[in-house]
């Protein structure tokens, strides 16, 4: 910290702490986010969620159809090229299914190496989720080296793959399941749709910044 | 690049002005149209909706208690991430510490997520003198650096523009634009020139929605992916944030996102919400090699030192205020002059600018009570402009600081006609002569009567005074 930095902190601490500002009543309102009677029902609101938001929902029965599901997936946007992570549950089945049929590209380097790749060249990125909501129809990513940032977010399509069993009520349980406040990796995102905006005359366009489109495979038995 | 320039001393003349623009108030009218009705859709369930919004105002008042307290947890812990943490008081030292930042990194090119609080400090011109692009992601905040405008919307920024004076603009500006008014094809213009800055950015600069203290987090909400552009792909990131926008728990965070978004734009939820807890970490390969926080002052802890004012620190910045307003639905966002428009800027630029620059503003309220009404967070905002009125007017009650500005708008001939009013309200006899005396001479009061009379009919006043009538029927009384 700069000494001006410093200086300022100081300056600014003294004038707040000159207040005793009174706490509020501890017990006033309160706020249940929507909870599910079953598994099917929060399964159901999930992929509707993500559904209204834009998203393409596919359900497959067992893992076993992933593969197939790639390939026709492939088959139908006719993707060029694809970009993968290194690692994560399904690296090896996304490999098996993309590596003959398009151009296949791992993130193993520093980014600054795909940088262009990824802005110019790439149809679909592919990644696993670390959680879903579905009060809010929302997929949980905690980037890491095996699966960077960048890959939900700079080709024009996302495709990310999720168990059933790992979605949840709502986002106050996920944080308090995983005990967040331990502790979080450098980012997490939670994405609810593909990129959109209505900045243009409240007129809803996809793909502003991010992917325009979402596709998020559900693997319903385990 | 000259931003045009409206100031919130002008507020009456930039009203007019506005008033008389029918485009315009044709661009406000459905625009707040649409967004109350999305919020309205939002909460469909009013028990839900009250609970939910006491209990965010709760989370807020706690934190701005503890305010000195969390914003020490939030430095630690964030530079325990790796997040560099910096203070500015004001406008001047925030940005001379940013710009040293990018400097300081040999950066020339610097994209800019949604930010407010960079608007409020004027960074993009200040850069621009230090020979650094600063271009603009979000795509209304980019529609508006090109028209060379400010926002006038805190959440939607190019709102008081049509589609078609978007495309007038872009085949002003963007090289091989075919003429369009589809609203598809014109975002997707402004991607692919966007996507070529973000590809050349040396520094991306953001705002903060919430910064979590318990975890040294930083929380942008946002829908294009602009914001989560701006802090993934440029080597350097910087935060800029007001010191009020410190929560102590995550859990806070579920709650009151859940209301900013309902409140803003009646999502459930947005597209994006991304929470930075450091930069890229070893053996992560993307994200910025550097983050930095900077948090500003600039005259909030003037709002803080006041037990009523204080309130005003509890905003989540929703925007649900002015689309509420009727004031702001006929003015629109620019004719106040102030970074915030709507009611929620005219409770805070008094603590940013000062009463002498904005003591017309707080006067600009019919005290409706709209804005209060659906504040996520309960801010008694009528009551604040009142309380600014009063300090605009008169010297701080003794045992209370003065603020900057107080007393600036006092009048003399206001003050003695109150004086006035209030020696003769206290001599009867001299006040029923006074009265008998307007009622005689009412019939000679010119028309029109300056301001008054331009949009209303004169007043006609009574043939006899209430005291007069009052003395008949007692009259008539006892002589029944
Ligand atoms: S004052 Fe209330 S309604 Fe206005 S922007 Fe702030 S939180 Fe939203």
């Amino acid at each position: 910290m700069s000494n001006a930095s410093a200086l300022a902190k100081a300056n600014i601490m003294q004038r707040l702490s000159a207040v005793s500002a009174l706490s509020p009543k501890p017990s006033a309102g309160s706020h249940q986010a929507w909870q599910s009677p079953s598994h099917e029902v929060c399964l159901t609101r999930f992929k509707q969620q993500l559904t209204n938001a834009h998203a393409e929902v596919i359900s497959i029965p067992n893992v076993e159809q992933l593969t197939g599901s790639l390939i026709e997936l492939a088959e139908l946007h006719q993707w060029q090229s694809a970009m993968l992570g290194t690692g994560g549950d399904w690296h090896q089945l996304f490999t098996q299914a993309l590596t003959s049929r398009l151009k296949l590209s791992v993130f193993e380097q520093n980014f600054e190496q795909y940088k262009s790749d990824l802005f110019n060249n790439t149809s679909v990125s592919l990644t696993g989720c670390d959680a879903g909501i579905a009060d809010t129809g929302t997929l949980v990513l905690k980037p890491s080296a095996e699966e960077p940032r960048s890959l939900s977010l700079l080709a024009p399509c996302h495709v990310a793959v999720i168990n059933a069993s790992q979605i949840v009520d709502n986002f106050a349980l996920l944080m308090a399941q995983q005990q967040w406040h331990q502790g979080l990796p450098s980012n997490v995102v939670l994405i609810s749709g593909p990129s959109k905006t209505a900045d243009i005359q409240q007129t809803l366009a996809y793909g502003a910044h991010g992917p325009s489109e979402l596709i998020v495979i559900v693997i319903e038995g385990e | 690049m000259s931003v045009q320039h409206y100031q919130a001393s002008q507020f009456k003349r930039q009203a007019s002005e506005s008033l008389a623009d029918q485009q315009l108030r044709q661009n406000f009218r459905g625009a707040m149209d649409y967004l109350q009705k999305k919020r309205k859709d939002a909460f469909s369930d009013e028990d839900e909706l009250a609970q939910l919004r006491l209990h965010a105002e709760n989370i807020r008042q706690r934190c701005l208690s503890k305010l000195p307290q969390l914003l020490e947890q939030l430095e630690q812990n964030c530079q325990a991430n790796g997040i560099q943490v910096h203070w500015a008081e004001d406008t001047r030292q925030a940005q001379q510490l940013i710009a040293d930042l990018i400097q300081q990194a040999g950066g020339k090119k610097v994209v800019k997520g949604k930010s407010m609080v960079t608007e409020e400090i004027e960074l993009n011109h200040h850069l621009e003198s230090l020979g650094i692009e600063c271009v603009e992601s979000d795509m209304g905040e980019y529609i508006v650096q090109l028209a060379e405008e400010t926002p006038s919307h805190i959440i939607m920024p190019a709102i008081h523009k049509n589609k078609q004076q978007v495309a007038d603009l872009f085949l002003e500006h963007i090289k091989d634009f075919n003429y369009t008014l589809s609203v598809d094809k014109l975002i997707q213009t402004g991607r692919e020139a966007l996507r070529n800055k973000f590809k050349q950015a040396d520094v991306g600069i953001s705002g903060v929605n919430f910064a979590v203290a318990e975890t040294g987090t930083l929380c942008l909400v946002e829908n294009e992916g602009n914001g989560r552009m701006t802090t993934t792909v440029p080597p350097l990131h910087i935060a800029v944030t007001g010191i009020e926008k410190v929560v102590e728990h995550l859990s806070d965070v579920p709650p009151l996102f859940s209301i900013l978004t309902r409140s803003a734009t009646g999502q459930h939820i947005t597209t994006y919400f991304n929470m930075i807890s450091g930069p890229r970490r070893s053996p992560e390969r993307d994200g910025p090699q550097q983050v930095h926080l900077v948090l500003l002052d600039n005259g909030r802890s003037q709002a803080y030192a006041d037990d009523v004012l204080r309130k005003t620190l509890q905003c989540i910045r929703c925007g649900a205020c002015m689309n509420h307003c009727p004031v702001y639905t006929r003015v629109g966002g620019h004719a106040y002059g102030t970074t915030y428009p709507g009611p929620i800027g005219k409770i805070i630029s008094p603590h940013l600018q000062g009463l002498e620059q904005t003591s017309d503003l707080v006067t600009a309220s019919s005290l409706c009570g709209a804005c209060e009404e659906v504040c996520p967070v309960n801010i008694p905002i009528p009551s604040l402009l009142q309380r600014l009125r009063h300090d605009a007017k008169m010297p701080a009650e003794s045992g209370i600081s003065s603020l900057k500005g107080q007393a600036s708008a006092a009048s003399f001939s206001e003050h003695n006609a109150w004086r006035f009013w209030a020696w003769l309200s206290t001599h009867p006899k001299i006040y029923h002569l006074a009265t008998r005396m307007v009622l005689t001479l009412a019939r000679y009061i010119p028309l029109p009567m300056g301001a008054w009379t331009r949009c209303r009919s004169k007043p006609e006043l009574a043939s006899q005074s209430f005291h007069q009538q009052m003395k008949q029927r007692a009259n008539k009384g006892a002589s029944l």
